[in-house]
């Protein structure tokens, strides 16, 4: 990849794909970031092919990411979040965003992998499937179960659903 | 509407769901659509809970690193580990000659002790030292070339 395709590629994927990551790392930025350089290292590694569709590219991108971001989650036990009550009596907070975030925040790791991938990013199933090590068949019942209690959560906290 | 529930394992499923879900990406999503979205149990949860990410994404927002910089510092790291990789085999290569030498050099001694001169052992011993050694170093030397 040259400079000016690797150019073109970084504008296209690097904002997404940092959201992405923030969501999964709940929002730790400076880890997110680290991770984004790494993916990026890892794709330049790969040295594939210059004129490689740009959608396959992408899905090999978040296809590293999620893989960084399990091996992350493997070596580093993640503290459990406060409960929703506790959270409910500590944040008085009224950015709707950041309450929002909390709430996802609180969802099982691969459930908010999911969540993001379908409707953030818009994969296809069977590309979900592939980034997340599981069979395109899985994910439909996977996603729907973290769809349920992502808007379970929402609702308990008084957002429309 | 087109919403069915699924039998086998009572998960409720749209096949329009992939449809919503584009068109909500592209902000299109409007007439039959969106009809069918406020109707269908699936698309609607889909729809609200799309929505309600895409505001945390956007509250998310903020400047990157431009892909110059970026592309500067990985390709500065790739030769770095580039330079570490040709390196390790040649510090491998000086590994194994001192420990080449350490063990002819015991051999020889151990061959003194003995009294006997340059014995055929010691000979043997020292051409079955250079012949493991010798290519081994040969593979390193060509493997920090490649």
């Amino acid at each position: 990849m040259d400079e000016e395709s690797f150019g073109a590629f970084y504008e296209q994927t690097a904002r997404k794909l940092r959201s992405y990551l923030r969501s999964a790392l709940r929002d730790d930025v400076a880890l997110a970031d680290d991770i984004l350089q790494e993916t990026y290292f890892r794709l330049l590694k790969a040295d594939l092919p210059t004129g490689m569709d740009d959608v396959w590219r992408r899905n090999y991108l978040y296809r590293i990411a999620t893989n960084l971001i399990r091996d992350h989650r493997r070596s580093h036990h993640m503290e459990p979040l406060p409960n929703e009550q506790e959270c409910a009596t500590c944040g008085n907070s009224f950015d709707e965003a950041r309450d929002i975030r909390q709430i996802f925040d609180r969802l099982k790791p691969k459930e908010r992998d999911l969540l993001w991938l379908a409707y953030v990013e818009r994969f296809s199933h069977s590309e979900i499937a592939g980034m997340v090590q599981a069979s395109t068949a899985s994910i439909r019942p996977m996603l729907a179960r973290a769809r349920a209690n992502f808007a379970g959560m929402l609702k308990r906290r008084g957002y429309g659903v | 509407m087109a919403c069915k529930s699924g039998v086998s394992d009572e998960i409720p499923r749209c096949e329009r769901e992939p449809e919503v879900v584009r068109a909500l990406g592209r902000g299109e999503l409007s007439g039959n659509l969106l009809q069918h979205a406020e109707a269908c149990v699936v698309c609607s949860e889909v729809c609200a809970i799309t929505r309600h990410l895409l505001l945390v994404e956007s509250s998310m927002e903020e400047p990157l690193e431009s892909a110059a910089g970026v592309w500067w510092r990985l390709n500065l790291r790739m030769r770095h580990q580039k330079i570490e990789r040709a390196r390790l085999p040649l510090v491998w290569m000086g590994r194994i000659f001192a420990a080449t030498v350490l063990l002819a050099a015991c051999f020889a001694l151990w061959q003194v002790s003995l009294n006997t001169g340059v014995s055929y052992p010691l000979v043997v011993g020292l051409l079955a030292l250079a012949a493991v050694a010798l290519p081994t170093m040969i593979v390193l030397w060509r493997w920090s070339r490649s």
